[in-house]
C-alpha cells in the first residue's frame, strides 16, 4: 500500500443531533493510523477489505473534521516512522506543541466561539480514538489554563462552587503549606 | 453538549484527568485541590504520587515501609520530587559510636544517621523497582479493540503506562536539625585519608590521633569496615529518573556526609544537578573550616566519573565558633590529609561537568586552589625542570586527561561570615573572620585556650613551596586577635597571589562568572586590587564582574560595609567600547590611594578606560578619562613587562 493511499471514516449517525450526521471523512492512511482505534482495526482485518471505517461513538462533525485536519498535518512520512511513533510507551516523550498546534488550538478548538466546549470535545474524541499526541496536547491546554492560578481564580474559570466549610478550607491550606 | 459547573475537568474521564494532573505543575495542583471537595479527593492521591515526602525518618525500615505504602496506593509515573527529612537524632556520647556496620550493599553505616541513609538508598531502590520492574496493574498497557473500549467496565489506562516522568525528579534530603555536642566525628575525620593514587579512603590508625580508648576502638572498628568494603560503592541498586539531588545540611558527620552524598549520587544514573548546602550552625573549633574544604574533595572523590552530572553547587556557610569553655582537641587534620592532586590526572572526573559553583566560607579557597592545580600543571613551562624538551612536555600535557573537560563556569564566592546567631557566645563579625566579638570584650583573650597543636595549612602555591606552617598560638607578646589578623592578612595576600597566578593560566574555555573576595587589610587590598587589575587585562577578558570587598582596619563599625564594586563592561570582541570600571568607595581612609593604584595599573594596560568613582555617600562623581576610548586589543603579547608606578619607579610583576 502506498503512502498516498486513503481510507474513509464514517461518523456515527445521530438523528437527534444535527451536528452528528454520519458524514464520511476521507483521510490519508498513514495519517489515520496515528489513531490507536484505527490501528487495531487494521491489525484485526485487512484494511483493503474495509471501504469505510465506522465509528461507534458519535463525534460532532466539526470536531471530527478538526481531528482529521490535525492527523493530516502530523502525518508520518513512512510506515517505519509511523511504527516508531506508535511503538511501546517505554520511550515516552512529552509532546511538544508546535506553533501550528498552538494556533490550531487557539483558533479552531478553543476559539471561534466554541471555547471550552470545543476543547472538551477534542479531548474526548482523541481519547476515544486513541490519538495520544492529540490527547496530550489537549490536556496540556487544560493544564495551562490552571497554571499560576489561585484556587479562587480556578473556581471562577471553571465555575466551581466552593463546598468547603471555612474550617475545612483552613485545614487543607495548612496541609498544603507543608508540601510547599 | 451540556455544560456543568465544573465544566471541563468534571466531565473528563478519570484517566484523562490524570493526564491533566500530570501536566499541571505542583502549584496548580495545590490550588486545584483547594477549590472543592471533588477535586480535593481527586488531586490528593495524585499530588502524593508526584511529590513524595518522608518526614522524620529514623531508620531504614521506615523509608522502605513508606515507599511500600506509597506503592500500594499510587503509581510512580509522575514522581517529581522525593523529599526526605531525616530524623532528629539523640545526643551521642563519646562511647556511643560503636554503631559501625555495613549494609549488604557495602554502604557504611556508622550510626543511626547512616542507617537512615542506607534506608534512603534502599527506598530509592524501591522506587526504581517500581519504575522499572514488572509493570503494576496500573502500568500495564492493554491491547484493546473498539468493542472492548465501549465496555464501561474496562478501564484503559492509556497514557498512565509511562514509565517515569521524562523530566526526572528531584531528590531532596533535608536534615531536621544538627547534632549537638558531638565531637567524635571530627576524630573520625582526622583518621581518614584519601589515597592519591587509588583514590580510596583508607584509615590511618595512628594511636596519636585517637585521644581516648573509646575513640580508638570505634575508629578501628570503622577502619575494619572501610577496609573490608573498600568504601567504593558497588552500584547495584539505583534509582533512575532522579535528575537533581539536593542535600541540605551536612552539619555533622562531615566526612561521612559527602561520602553518603557521593554514594547516593552514584546510584542515580540520570543525575544532572547536585546542590549541597551545609547547615549554618556549627560549634566546632576553628579548624573545622579547613576540614570542610576537604568535603568538596571528598564529594568529588566519591562521585563516579561516569556520572552524567553537569552542575554542582555547594554552599558552605562561613564557620563560627562556640567553644563553650572546654578544650577542644584540635586534631592535626591537615598534616594527615594529603590532597589527592595526582589523582586528578589519573581520573578524568566528571566528564560532563559544566558548572562548578562554590560559595560560602573562605576555606573554599583551599578547595579552589586545589581544583586549579591541574590547570597549573598543564600550563606551559610547568615541566621545565623535568628535563623534557618543550615538544615532549607539551605532548605529555596534551595526553593527560583533563579535569572537568567541559567546564564552562567556575563560580567562586567567598565570604567570611554570612549569618548572625546571637545566641552564640563567640562569633565572627561580618567583616573580619578573625575579629572576635568576644575578644573585644575580653582583653585576656580567653577564647582560645592553649592547645599544643600546630595550625598547618596546605596552601598550594606555584613552585616548590606548598605549605605555610602557621603556629596555632601566637608567637611572642601579641594577642590572639592580633595574631590571627596577621595570619589572615598573610593568607589573604597569598589568596590573591595564587588567585591571580592561577587564573592567568586557566584555559580560556573556563569562564569566570563572578569572583568575590573579601580581604581584611587595606594595604593588602590595595596590592591585591592592583595585581588583580593587571592580571585582569591579561586573563580576565571573560570576567563580567569582579567584586573586591575591602574592610578597613580599626575602627571597624559592624554596621557598615566597605566594598569595592568593580565592574567591567563592554569588553567584547568588537572592541568598540572601552570598559567602564566602577569603584564604589566607602569611607575608607586609603581609598584614594587604592583607587590611584588601581587606576594607574589599569591605565597602563588600557589607556582609554573610563573611570567612574562613586562615593559611598553623596552623589557619584564621574571622572572620565578620554571621551572616545580606542578599541582595546583582545590580547597582548605576554612578555615580561614591567609596570611603572605613579612615581615612575618600576615594580616587578608578581610572577
Amino acid at each position: 500500500m502506498t503512502s498516498n493511499a486513503t481510507i474513509q471514516i464514517q461518523n456515527k449517525l445521530n438523528e437527534k443531533n444535527e451536528s452528528v450526521s454520519g458524514k464520511i471523512f476521507t483521510i490519508n492512511r498513514l495519517a489515520a493510523m496515528q489513531s490507536g482505534v484505527i490501528r487495531v482495526m487494521a491489525q484485526c482485518c485487512e484494511l483493503d477489505e474495509i471501504k469505510v471505517i465506522p465509528l461507534h461513538v458519535a463525534i460532532p462533525d466539526h470536531t471530527l473534521g478538526l481531528i482529521v485536519e490535525w492527523l493530516d498535518h502530523h502525518k508520518p512520512a513512512t510506515d517505519s516512522e509511523l511504527a516508531e511513533d506508535t511503538q511501546s510507551s517505554d520511550s515516552y516523550k512529552r509532546v511538544e506543541m508546535t506553533e501550528w498546534d498552538q494556533k490550531f488550538f487557539d483558533d479552531k478548538v478553543t476559539g471561534a466561539g466554541s471555547n471550552d466546549e470545543g476543547l472538551l470535545r477534542i479531548i474526548f474524541a482523541a481519547n476515544y480514538l486513541g490519538i495520544e499526541n492529540l490527547l496530550d496536547m489537549g490536556v496540556q491546554v487544560v493544564a495551562n489554563m490552571l497554571k499560576g492560578k489561585s484556587a479562587e481564580e480556578i473556581r471562577y474559570i471553571l465555575k466551581i462552587q466552593n463546598d468547603f466549610t471555612p474550617e475545612e478550607e483552613e485545614a487543607i491550606r495548612a496541609e498544603n503549606n507543608w508540601t510547599e | 453538549m451540556a455544560t456543568s459547573p465544573n465544566m471541563i475537568l468534571a466531565m473528563l474521564p478519570n484517566e484523562v484527568l490524570h493526564l491533566v494532573f500530570g501536566f499541571a505543575d505542583r502549584i496548580s495542583l495545590l490550588a486545584l485541590k483547594q477549590t472543592c471537595k471533588q477535586f480535593e479527593a481527586l488531586v490528593r492521591p495524585y499530588l502524593w504520587c508526584r511529590f513524595i515526602y518522608v518526614d522524620g525518618m529514623e531508620d531504614c525500615e521506615n523509608m522502605v515501609a513508606a515507599m511500600d505504602k506509597i506503592a500500594d496506593k499510587n503509581d510512580f509515573h509522575k514522581v517529581e520530587e522525593v523529599r526526605v527529612v531525616l530524623g532528629v537524632e539523640e545526643k551521642h556520647e563519646h562511647n556511643d559510636q560503636a554503631h559501625c556496620k555495613a549494609d549488604e550493599d557495602g554502604i557504611l553505616l556508622t550510626d543511626r544517621f547512616q542507617d537512615s541513609l542506607g534506608g534512603l538508598i534502599r527506598g530509592l531502590s524501591r522506587i526504581d523497582e517500581l519504575f522499572t520492574g514488572e509493570p503494576t496493574v496500573v502500568g500495564r498497557r492493554m491491547k484493546t479493540t473498539p468493542a472492548l473500549r465501549e465496555r464501561s467496565d474496562v478501564r484503559v489506562p492509556g497514557s498512565l503506562t509511562r514509565p517515569r516522568n521524562p523530566a526526572g525528579y528531584t531528590l531532596r534530603i533535608v536534615r531536621a536539625r544538627p547534632l549537638e555536642n558531638t565531637t567524635y566525628h571530627r576524630d573520625f575525620g582526622s583518621s581518614l585519608y584519601i589515597d592519591p593514587i587509588t583514590f580510596e579512603l583508607v584509615f590511618q590508625d595512628d594511636p596519636e590521633l585517637c585521644p581516648t580508648v573509646e575513640h580508638h576502638h570505634g575508629m578501628l572498628e570503622w577502619a575494619r569496615v572501610v577496609r573490608q568494603h573498600k568504601v567504593r560503592p558497588k552500584i547495584r541498586n539505583y534509582a533512575r529518573g532522579v535528575t537533581e539531588l539536593i542535600w541540605e545540611g551536612w552539619d555533622c558527620l562531615e566526612d561521612l556526609g559527602p561520602e553518603a552524598l557521593g554514594k547516593i549520587a552514584n546510584r542515580l544514573p540520570d543525575l544532572k544537578v547536585i546542590r549541597a548546602n551545609m547547615m549554618t550552625r556549627h560549634q566546632w573549633d576553628v579548624g573545622c573550616d579547613i576540614i570542610r574544604s576537604r568535603l568538596i574533595f571528598l564529594l568529588l572523590a566519591y562521585l563516579d566519573k561516569a556520572l552524567p552530572v553537569e552542575e554542582i553547587h555547594i554552599h558552605i556557610p562561613a564557620f563560627s565558633i562556640r567553644d563553650e569553655g572546654r578544650e577542644v582537641p584540635f586534631s592535626n587534620h591537615l598534616s594527615r590529609f594529603r590532597f589527592p592532586t595526582q589523582a586528578w590526572f589519573t581520573l578524568g572526573k566528571l566528564q560532563n561537568l559544566r558548572v562548578l559553583n562554590l560559595t560560602g566560607a573562605h576555606d573554599c579557597y583551599a578547595t579552589f586552589c586545589m581544583l586549579m592545580q591541574p590547570f597549573d600543571k598543564m600550563s606551559p613551562g610547568y615541566e621545565s625542570d623535568s628535563g623534557d624538551d618543550e615538544r615532549t612536555a607539551d605532548a605529555k600535557r596534551r595526553s593527560r586527561p583533563r579535569l572537568f573537560p567541559k567546564l564552562e563556569i567556575l563560580r567562586l564566592e567567598i565570604r567570611p561570615y554570612d549569618g548572625h546567631e546571637k545566641d552564640w557566645i563567640f562569633q565572627y563579625t561580618p567583616h573580619d573572620p578573625f575579629d572576635l566579638i568576644g575578644t573585644r570584650s575580653d582583653p585576656e583573650d580567653r577564647i582560645f585556650r592553649p592547645i599544643d597543636q600546630r595550625y598547618v595549612m596546605n596552601f598550594p602555591r606555584p613552585g616548590i613551596d606548598w605549605d605555610y606552617h602557621l603556629p596555632w598560638h601566637p608567637p611572642g607578646p601579641q594577642t590572639y586577635t592580633q595574631y590571627y589578623r596577621k595570619c589572615y592578612k598573610f593568607l589573604s595576600t597569598n589568596i590573591i597571589k595564587s588567585f591571580v597566578h592561577r587564573y592567568r593560566r586557566t584555559p580560556k574555555t573556563s569562564v569566570i562568572e563572578a569572583i568575590t573576595i573579601r580581604v581584611v587589610n587595606a594595604v593588602t587590598a590595595c596590592h591585591a586590587l592592583q595585581k588583580l587589575t593587571v592580571a585582569a587585562y591579561d586573563r580576565f577578558q571573560e570576567v563580567d564582574v569582579v567584586r573586591l570587598g575591602l574592610n578597613d582596619s580599626e575602627p571597624r563599625p559592624f554596621d557598615r560595609e566597605f566594598s569595592f564594586t568593580w565592574e567591567r563592561r563592554a569588553l567584547r570582541d568588537n572592541g568598540t567600547f572601552g570598559p567602564l570600571v566602577t569603584f564604589t568607595l566607602g569611607e575608607y581612609r586609603d581609598r584614594w590611594r587604592a583607587s590611584q593604584r588601581i587606576e594607574n595599573a589599569w591605565m597602563d594596560v588600557s589607556p582609554g578606560v573610563l573611570f567612574a568613582y562613586v562615593a559611598y555617600e553623596g552623589d557619584p562623581v564621574y571622572i572620565p578619562r578620554g571621551e572616545d576610548p580606542p578599541p582595546i586589543p583582545r590580547s597582548r603579547p605576554r612578555r615580561n613587562r614591567m609596570y611603572p608606578t605613579t612615581d615612575g619607579r618600576p615594580f616587578p610583576r608578581m610572577y
